[in-house]
C-alpha cells in the first residue's frame, strides 16, 4: 500500500539552526501517527513542509503522492491542516468562513459541520475576532475535518482547548480514520492524548528522527528495570543501548529495550534479580529525548 | 465553482476578510472632492498635490492584502496568509482575485477624479515660466493663453488647455497601475527574502513617502504628466499591457512563495 506521507532525507535550515536534518518517515493510509518531540526540534518545520508551507533544502517529501510544493486546489482537497498558532480572517464571520471553505470543497459535509459547530458550541453568526482562542482553534479543527480529507495534518490541535473540546477532538480524530483510508498526521505536548487515539509515534530530536514505530511495540518492548541483589558492586553494571542507566552500590535503575527474555537473560548474566516497572508514554518520551550525557548517572 | 465565480468569491472573500481596505481609499477620496470644488485652476504646474498622496493608499492597501503578515502580525508570529493558503483554492486564482481587488481600489480616487474630470474638462494652469509656457502651448492641442481681465485687473499667465483636466486625471490613473505593480514586485521580493516586518515596511514605504514629498516640488514629474497627458491613450495602453505581463510574472513568484510565521 502507498504511503499516505512519505519524506527522504528532508533538511530544513533556518540561517545557522537545523530545523530538519534527514528526516525519512512514512505515514501509512488509516493510521493516527503522533509526532513528538521536545520544544524546538523541527515538529512544526517538518508538518509546515507537508502542508506546502515551506519548502525543504534538501531531501524528497511526498504527500498523497504530491510534492507539496506542486499542490493544486485538487491535491489540497485531500489534505486538512490546523497549524499552532493559526490566524483565522478576524473580520470573517463564522458562517461566512464556513460558507467560503463549504465551496471550495466538493466533499464538504454540511452535516458534520453542523454536529461540531453544535458540539464546539459556537455562534455561526459572531466575527472570528469576537472568539476565544480556544473558540478559534475548535473553529479551524471543524474546517479542517469538514471535508473529511484523507490526511489530516495538526501541530498541537488541543493546544488551548478545555478537557471537554479535547476529547470532542480526539474522538472526532478517531472518527475521521474509522473508514480506513484515512490518516491523522499531529503533533502534541499532551502525551496522554497521543497515547489514547495515535496507533504509530515517531519522536524528533533536534531534528532527527530518532524513533518512528507502533505505539504498542513501543510501549511493549521499553521498559524501566530495577535491578537489585548484586552479588558484587552493582555500579560494575553495563548496558550499552540503555536509554537511561542510573546506579548505586545496591541497586541498577535502566531504561531500555528489551524483547522477549532479554531483561531476565541480562539479570541472570549478573547474578542478580529484577523488577520491571510499567512506563507509559510520557515517561517513555522523557527518557527517549535526554540529553546524552544525562544517561549514565552513578 | 466556475473559474469566473471562483475568482469572484475569493474577491469577495479577500474584501469580507480586510475590510480595512474599503476604507483607505476614502481620505483620498475626500481630496478628489476638495481639490474639484476648488476649481479648475492648477498652480504653477501641471500637478496636483491629491494624486501625489494617492500613492501613498497604494502600499497600504497591497500590506493589508497580500502580506497581512507584515501589516500585524501578532507577538506569536502567526501568519494570517496561512489559513488561506492551505486550502483548496488555486493560489494562481487567488493571486489574481487579490491583484483585482487591489488595483480597483488603487484606482478608486482617481476614476472619481475622472469621472468629476468629465464634468468639467478645461484646465487652466498658472505658468510663470516662458520656456515652460511654450512647452504646454506646443503639447498640448488646441491649448491657448489666457486673455486679461477686460477690468485691466493683474492676472498671472495662464494657459488654458481644453480636456486638460480630464487627460491629467487619466495620467493619474495610469501612474496608479504603474505604481501598484512596482509595489507589488517590491513587496514579493521582500516577502521572498524573509525581511523582519519592520525592515519589510520601511523599505516598501520609503520611496513611495520620497515620490510624495518631492512630487509637488519635482520637475520631472511634472515633465512626466506633459509628456504623457496629450497621448495618454497610447501610455494607458503601454501600461495596461505591462502590468500584465507584471502579473503573469508575480504569478510564478507567488506560487513559489513560502508561508515564513515567527
Amino acid at each position: 500500500m502507498s504511503a499516505l506521507v512519505e519524506t527522504q532525507g528532508l533538511r530544513r535550515a533556518f540561517g545557522p539552526v537545523k530545523a530538519v536534518d534527514g528526516l525519512s518517515l512514512r505515514v501509512e493510509p488509516g493510521s493516527i501517527y503522533g509526532f513528538l518531540g521536545p520544544n524546538g526540534a523541527g515538529k512544526t518545520t517538518t508538518i509546515r513542509i507537508l502542508a506546502g508551507l515551506l519548502w525543504p533544502d534538501f531531501g524528497t517529501v511526498r504527500v498523497n503522492g504530491v510534492d507539496p510544493r506542486d499542490f493544486t486546489a485538487t491535491d489540497r482537497r485531500d489534505v486538512g491542516y490546523v497549524s499552532e498558532r493559526q490566524t483565522l480572517p478576524p473580520e470573517a464571520r463564522v458562517d461566512r468562513l464556513i460558507a467560503f471553505c463549504a465551496d471550495l470543497y466538493p466533499g464538504w459535509d454540511p452535516a458534520l459541520a453542523a454536529r461540531l459547530l453544535d458540539r464546539f458550541a459556537i455562534e455561526p453568526r459572531t466575527r472570528v475576532k469576537r472568539l476565544s482562542h480556544g473558540a478559534q482553534r475548535k473553529l479551524g479543527v471543524l474546517l479542517a475535518l469538514a471535508h473529511r480529507p484523507k490526511l489530516l495534518l495538526l501541530d498541537e490541535p488541543a493546544a488551548g482547548l478545555d478537557v471537554a473540546a479535547r476529547r470532542d477532538l480526539l474522538e472526532e480524530l478517531l472518527e475521521v480514520v474509522r473508514d480506513g483510508d484515512r490518516s491523522v498526521f499531529f503533533s502534541s505536548h499532551l502525551l496522554s492524548d497521543v497515547e489514547r487515539v495515535a496507533d504509530r509515534v515517531g519522536i524528533i530530536v533536534k531534528g532527527r528522527l530518532t524513533l518512528s514505530e507502533p505505539l504498542d511495540d513501543l510501549k511493549e518492548t521499553v521498559k524501566q528495570v530495577r535491578f537489585f541483589d548484586f552479588p558484587g558492586d552493582a555500579a560494575r553494571l553495563e548496558v550499552p543501548d540503555a536509554f537511561r542507566l542510573v546506579r548505586s552500590r545496591d541497586e541498577a535503575l535502566v531504561t531500555l529495550r528489551a524483547r522477549g527474555d532479554e531483561v531476565e537473560r541480562l539479570a541472570a548474566s549478573h547474578g542478580c534479580r529484577y523488577e520491571v516497572h510499567a512506563m507509559n508514554l510520557e515517561d517513555i518520551f522523557v527518557e527517549m529525548t535526554r540529553e546524552p550525557d544525562a544517561r549514565r548517572v552513578s | 465553482m466556475s473559474r469566473g465565480s471562483h475568482l469572484a468569491a475569493l474577491a469577495r472573500f479577500a474584501i469580507a476578510s480586510n475590510p480595512l481596505v474599503l476604507v483607505m481609499p476614502l481620505p483620498w477620496l475626500g481630496m478628489v472632492g476638495l481639490d474639484y470644488w476648488e476649481g479648475n485652476t492648477f498652480r504653477f504646474d501641471l500637478t496636483n498635490l491629491w494624486s501625489a498622496f494617492s500613492f501613498l493608499m497604494v502600499p497600504q492597501v497591497a500590506l493589508v492584502l497580500f502580506a497581512p503578515g507584515l501589516w500585524s502580525r501578532d507577538a506569536a508570529g502567526a501568519n494570517p496568509m496561512e489559513f488561506l493558503l492551505t486550502r483548496a483554492l488555486d493560489r494562481r486564482q487567488y493571486f489574481r482575485a487579490m491583484t483585482l481587488v487591489y488595483v480597483a481600489i488603487g484606482l478608486l480616487p482617481s476614476i472619481c477624479g475622472l469621472l468629476l474630470a468629465l464634468s468639467r474638462p478645461t484646465l487652466e494652469v498658472i505658468v510663470l515660466d516662458d520656456a515652460r509656457m511654450g512647452r504646454y502651448l506646443s503639447a498640448f492641442d488646441g491649448s491657448y493663453r489666457a486673455a486679461a481681465p477686460p477690468s485691466g485687473d493683474y492676472q498671472p499667465p495662464t494657459i488654458v488647455i481644453p480636456h486638460g483636466r480630464v487627460m491629467v486625471a487619466a495620467v493619474d490613473a495610469v501612474n496608479i497601475v504603474a505604481l501598484s505593480m512596482l509595489v507589488l514586485a517590491l513587496l514579493l521580493l521582500l516577502m521572498k527574502t524573509r525581511r523582519r516586518p519592520l525592515v519589510a515596511q520601511i523599505v516598501l514605504m520609503a520611496p513611495v513617502a520620497l515620490v510624495v514629498i518631492g512630487a509637488p516640488f519635482w520637475t520631472l514629474a511634472n515633465r512626466w504628466v506633459e509628456l504623457a497627458a496629450p497621448r495618454v491613450a497610447m501610455v494607458a495602453a503601454v501600461v495596461i499591457a505591462g502590468a500584465f505581463a507584471a502579473q503573469r510574472l508575480y504569478e510564478r513568484w507567488y506560487l513559489r512563495l513560502e508561508v515564513v510565521s515567527g
